[in-house]
C-alpha cells in the first residue's frame, strides 16, 4: 500500500509549513520524515491521514485519490505524538474502538484485541485505564489501538518523542521489529537523526516546508545532497572550505595529495574517542574524530604538525561572500561572481 | 469555513441570548432613558435614591476592601498551610454560594435578629447589611486567588529567600505582584455582587428610606408602587441603568485583570511539600479559621438549632403544609425546565467558546459573566419590561395565549439567566484542557461526528457536565430576587420554596414556618457542595 504526495501545499496564514512537497513512500516501507521541528514533517503526515486539508496538491494512498476522502474513511492509521488514549476506556477498550466503529463481531473483535495485545505485550494491561500505564505502555497501546482495524498506511507522529532515553532506544528497536512481523507501510516523524538511521528502511529529509532529500539511510548519510542534509545528520567540521564529518578526517604524519596542513591544538579523550582540534592557518580550527586506539592520534602532542584529509563525504559549505541581487543594474554581457549558497552543488558526494 | 453543526449552535445560543440577556436589558436602557436626560437625572438623584445608590456602593465597597484582604489570607491558608480540617474549611467557603439569597437572610436573622440567641440584634441597621454582605461574597477572592496560589512557582520565592530577601519581602516583591489582578478580580466580583444584593438584605435590612434601604430594594419597591406605574417603571429602570453600567464595567476590568493574569503566571511547576511551620502561621490560621467559623458556621448553627427548637412535630407540619408543598413542586418544576435547557444551551455555548474558532467567542464568554454581577432586581425588571402585559413583546404574546410574566415561562426565563453561565462555565475549561486529540484519534479510527461525541466527547465531559448541572440546580432551586419580581409571588400559585420563606416571615409572620423551609433549603444547598466535591475528587481520579 503506496502513499504518494504530490504538489502538496499547506499555509498557516502566513507560515508556509509545506511548499510544493512531492513524496513517494513504497508499500511495505518504513519510512521516516526527518527534520527540525517547524519544518512541516508533521504537516505532512497529518495530511495524508487526512487530519488536515492541504491547500493545493493529492495525497494517493493505495494508488486511490484520497485527497478529498475524510480521514475516517482513509483506512490510515494514526498514533498521536501524546497518544491521544480514550482516556474513559480501559486498554482493551481503546484497542476495540476501531473495531466496535466498524460493527465487528463481538467474538471476532475480542479475538483480535487480545492478539494485538499480546503483539504489544501489554495483555496483562488490558483492563487497565490508560492513566494506569507508563509512558512507553500507552504509546504501544496507541499502537494496538491503531494497528486493529488492519489500516493500509501506519502513521506516527514524533513515537518516541514524550520517552525517556532508555524508553526511546528500547522502543525504536521493538518498532523496527514489529514491522518486520506486521508488514504494514508505515511513516514516522522524528527530529532524532539517530532514531531514522537506526530504524527507517528510507528517510525523508524535511526543511522548511520541503523535501530536501530522499534515500536510504546509507544515502542520506554517505552522500548528502547538500549542506543543510549534511549538518542535519550529524556532527560537521570545516576542512579547506568544504564540510566534512570529524570521524571522516584523516590524519597524516606527512603531507600527502589532498591534504592540508595544520597544528595540533588540543587533544581530548573521551571514552574510547580521541578528540582532536586542529589548526589550519588561515582557515581555522578542525575537529577531527577518531578512535582512542588510532596510532596516528595516540602520541600527538599540541603544537605538533600533522596533515588533515577528508576521506568521507564532503559538501561544500556556503560561502559568506556577498551575493549580487539580481535586480541590481546587471546588464546581459557584464561580468559577475557567482557563488554557491545553500543546496549548492555537490563535491565528492554523489546526488541519489 | 462554518460548519452546520456549529451554524446551528450559534443560532440557538445567540437566539437565547437576545431572548434573555440581551433584549431584556436593552428594554431596560430603552425605558430608563424614555422620559428624557432630566428625568433620569431627577430619578437617580432624588435624596431617596441617592442615599440607597451611595449606601449600596460604599458597602459594597467596604465589602471588596475586607473580601480582598481576608479572602486572599483564607486562599494562602488553604493552599499554603494544609491543617487537619483544612478540606472542610474549603467546603464551608463554598456556603455562601450555594445558600439562596433568601435563605442566607433567614440564616442571618437566625443570629442577628430580635430573638438573637447571643443578644446581638442588627435588624435595620448598616452593620447587619455589612456582616450579611461579608457573609455572601466570602467566596469570590478565595475562589479566584486560590488557583493562582496552587500554580504559583515556589522556586521564585525560594530563590528571593536564597538572595536574602525576608518572608514579608518575599510576599511584597515576588507573590503579591503575580496574585494581585487574581486579588483584584476576586473583589471586583465581590463588588459587584454586593452592590445588586437584595434577597439576603431584605429581611435585615428593614428597608428604612435613606438610612438601610439598599439600591436594589428601591427598583424593586419602584416597581411594586401601584400609584403612579409608568413613571415609577421608568425610575426603576433608571437607577437599573446605573447599576447595569457598574456591573459591565466591573465585567471588563475582570476580564482585563484576568487576562493580565494569566500573562504574569508562569509555567506551573509541581508544588514543594508545605514549608516549614512556624508561629506566625498558626496565628494567621487560628484567624482565618475563627473568621470564617464566626461569620459563616456559627448562623447556619442557630438557624439549626432556631429550626428544631419548637420540635420536631412542628417542623414536619410546616414543611407538610399544603402551601409549602405547593411552593416546593412550583421550585421543582421551575428548577427541572430550566436545568433541562440550561444544559443543552450551556454545553453548546461551551463548545462554541472553545471549539468553533468563530469570531466574537470572546465576547460571548464575557457575557456568560453578567448574571453574576448583575442585580436579580434588574433581571426581574428587564424581563418585566419585554414580556410584561405592558412590554415590548408581552401583549403580542398574550394575543397568541402565552403569559411569560407572573406565570413558568417567565420564571424559566429568569432562573435561566442566572444558572445557564454555570454550565457553559464547568464545562469549557475541560473541553480546552482535554484538547482535540481524541477526537481526531476517533476520526482516523473511522468514528463520524456523531459517533465521536456520543463516545469520545460526551463521557470526556461527563463529569463536568454533571458538576456544571447540579451548581445550575442548586442555583435555580435557590434564585429568589428575579423569580420574586417576574413571578408576583402569587400563593397558591406562582410562589416558590424560597418565596415562600419570604412570605412567611415577612407577610404571615410566621418565623418558626419560615425558618423549617429555610432548613430544607439549606439542607439542599449542603447536598449540593458535597455532591461536587464528590464529583471533584472522582474527576481527578481518572484523569
Amino acid at each position: 500500500m503506496s502513499i504518494q504526495v504530490r504538489g502538496l501545499t499547506k499555509r498557516f496564514g502566513s507560515f508556509v509549513a509545506l511548499d510544493d512537497v512531492d513524496v513517494t513512500v513504497r508499500s511495505g516501507t518504513l519510512t521516516a520524515l526527518l527534520g527540525p521541528s517547524g519544518g512541516g514533517k508533521t504537516t505532512l503526515l497529518r495530511v495524508v491521514a487526512g487530519l488536515e486539508q492541504a491547500d493545493a496538491g493529492t495525497v494517493v494512498i493505495d494508488d486511490k485519490d484520497a485527497t478529498r476522502v475524510p480521514a475516517r474513511r482513509r483506512d490510515v492509521g494514526f498514533v498521536f505524538q501524546h497518544y491521544a488514549p480514550f482516556g474513559h476506556l480501559s486498554v482493551a477498550r481503546n484497542v476495540a474502538f476501531g473495531l466496535e466503529i466498524r460493527k465487528r463481531p463481538k467474538a471476532e473483535t475480542a479475538a483480535r484485541v487480545d492478539e494485538l495485545l499480546r503483539l504489544v505485550h501489554l495483555e496483562a494491561f488490558a483492563d487497565r485505564l490508560p492513566s494506569e500505564l507508563s509512558g512507553g505502555q500507552r504509546q504501544r497501546m496507541a499502537l494496538a489501538r491503531a494497528l486493529a482495524v488492519e489500516p493500509k498506511v501506519l502513521l506516527l507522529d514524533e513515537p518516541f518523542g514524550a520517552l525517556d532515553a532508555t524508553v526511546r532506544k528500547e522502543l525504536r528497536q521493538w518498532l523496527r521489529r514489529l514491522h518486520d512481523e506486521v508488514h504494514v507501510t508505515t511513516v514516522f516523524v522524528t527530529h532524532d537523526q539517530a532514531e531514522a538511521l537506526e530504524v527507517a528502511d528510507e528517510i525523508v529529509v524535511v526543511n522548511g516546508g520541503r523535501v530536501e532529500q530522499v534515500g536510504t539511510p546509507d544515502e542520506v548519510y554517505d552522500r548528502p545532497v547538500n549542506e543543510f542534509v549534511m549538518r542535519f545528520l550529524g556532527p560537521t567540521t570545516s576542512l579547506a572550505g568544504a564540510l566534512v564529518r570529524p570521524h571522516d578526517v584523516e590524519v597524516l604524519a606527512a603531507a600527502a595529495p589532498g591534504a592540508v596542513e595544520a597544528e595540533v591544538g588540543s587533544l581530548r579523550r573521551v571514552g574510547f574517542e580521541a578528540r582532536l582540534v586542529a589548526h589550519v592557518p588561515g582557515s581555522g580550527d578542525v575537529d577531527v574524530l577518531g578512535s582512542r586506539s588510532d596510532p596516528a592520534l595516540r602520541d600527538l602532542r599540541p603544537g605538533d604538525r600533522v596533515w588533515l584529509r577528508a576521506v568521507g563525504p564532503v559538501v561544500e559549505a556556503a560561502p559568506s561572500a556577498p551575493s549580487v541581487d539580481a535586480s541590481d543594474d546587471v546588464a546581459p554581457g557584464d561580468p559577475v561572481g557567482v557563488a554557491a549558497s545553500s543546496g549548492a552543488p555537490v563535491r565528492g558526494g554523489v546526488p541519489a | 469555513m462554518l460548519r452546520p453543526a456549529s451554524a446551528a449552535g450559534l443560532g440557538l445560543v445567540t437566539l437565547w441570548l437576545s431572548l434573555v440577556v440581551l433584549i431584556p436589558l436593552a428594554a431596560v436602557v430603552v425605558t430608563g432613558a424614555q422620559g428624557g436626560w432630566t428625568a433620569f437625572v431627577d430619578a437617580v438623584t432624588s435624596p431617596v435614591a441617592l442615599s440607597a445608590l451611595t449606601l449600596s456602593a460604599g458597602l459594597s465597597l467596604a465589602v471588596a476592601v475586607v473580601n480582598g484582604v481576608v479572602g486572599t489570607t483564607v486562599a494562602w491558608v488553604l493552599v499554603r498551610d494544609p491543617f487537619r480540617g483544612s478540606r472542610l474549611l474549603d467546603h464551608v467557603i463554598d456556603v455562601p454560594f450555594a445558600l439562596p439569597t433568601i435563605v442566607t437572610g433567614v440564616v442571618m436573622i437566625a443570629l442577628y435578629g430580635p430573638a438573637s440567641p447571643v443578644g446581638v440584634d442588627l435588624v435595620g441597621t448598616r452593620v447587619g447589611l455589612f456582616v450579611t454582605l461579608l457573609f455572601v461574597t466570602l467566596p469570590f477572592t478565595v475562589r479566584t486567588v486560590q488557583p493562582v496560589l496552587e500554580a504559583l512557582d515556589r522556586d521564585a520565592e525560594q530563590a528571593a529567600a536564597s538572595l536574602g530577601a525576608s518572608g514579608p519581602t518575599v510576599f511584597r516583591r515576588v507573590v503579591l505582584p503575580v496574585i494581585l489582578p487574581a486579588i483584584a478580580s476576586g473583589a471586583s466580583l465581590a463588588f459587584a455582587r454586593a452592590l445588586g444584593e437584595y434577597g439576603s438584605l431584605v429581611l435585615i435590612s428593614s428597608n428604612i428610606p435613606k438610612q438601610t434601604q439598599v439600591a436594589s430594594a428601591l427598583i424593586y419597591g419602584k416597581l411594586e408602587d401601584a400609584t403612579n406605574p409608568v413613571t415609577s417603571t421608568q425610575q426603576a429602570a433608571s437607577l437599573a441603568i446605573v447599576l447595569l453600567a457598574v456591573s459591565v464595567l466591573v465585567l471588563v476590568a475582570v476580564e482585563l485583570l484576568q487576562r493580565k493574569g494569566r500573562a504574569a503566571m508562569a509555567e506551573p511547576t509541581v508544588t514543594a511539600p508545605a514549608g516549614e511551620r512556624r508561629t506566625g502561621r498558626r496565628v494567621v490560621r487560628t484567624l482565618v479559621v475563627a473568621y470564617v467559623g464566626v461569620l459563616v458556621v456559627l448562623p447556619l448553627g442557630v438557624l439549626v438549632w432556631r429550626t428544631f427548637k419548637p420540635g420536631l412535630d412542628a417542623f414536619v407540619t410546616a414543611v407538610t403544609d399544603p402551601l409549602a408543598v405547593h411552593a416546593f413542586r412550583m421550585t421543582a418544576e421551575v428548577a427541572l425546565i430550566s436545568v433541562a435547557l440550561t444544559t443543552v444551551l450551556g454545553t453548546v455555548a461551551a463548545f462554541l467558546i472553545t471549539r468553533s474558532g468563530l469570531p466574537g467567542m470572546r465576547v460571548l464568554d464575557t457575557l456568560l459573566g453578567l448574571p453574576v454581577s448583575v442585580s436579580p432586581i434588574v433581571v426581574g425588571l428587564a424581563l418585566i419590561l419585554v414580556y410584561g402585559s405592558t412590554g415590548w413583546f408581552g401583549p403580542t404574546l398574550e394575543s397568541l395565549g402565552i403569559q411569560v410574566i407572573l406565570s413558568v415561562p417567565g420564571m424559566v426565563l429568569a432562573t435561566m439567566f442566572v444558572s445557564m453561565p454555570l454550565v457553559t462555565r464547568a464545562v469549557a475549561p475541560v473541553l480546552v484542557a482535554r484538547g482535540t486529540d481524541q477526537e481526531q484519534a476517533a476520526e482516523s479510527l473511522g468514528a463520524s461526528a456523531p459517533v465521536r461525541f456520543w463516545r469520545i466527547t460526551l463521557p470526556g465531559i461527563r463529569t463536568a457536565l454533571v458538576t456544571g448541572v447540579v451548581l445550575a440546580l442548586a442555583r435555580s432551586i435557590g434564585e429568589y430576587g428575579a423569580v420574586l419580581v417576574v413571578s408576583g409571588n402569587i400563593q397558591g400559585q406562582t410562589e416558590t420554596a424560597t418565596l415562600r420563606v419570604d412570605t412567611l416571615y415577612q407577610t404571615l409572620l410566621q418565623p418558626d414556618a419560615a425558618y423549617a423551609v429555610t432548613f430544607v433549603l439549606v439542607a439542599v444547598a449542603i447536598l449540593t457542595i458535597v455532591a461536587t466535591s464528590l464529583l471533584r475528587r472522582s474527576q481527578g481520579g481518572t484523569r
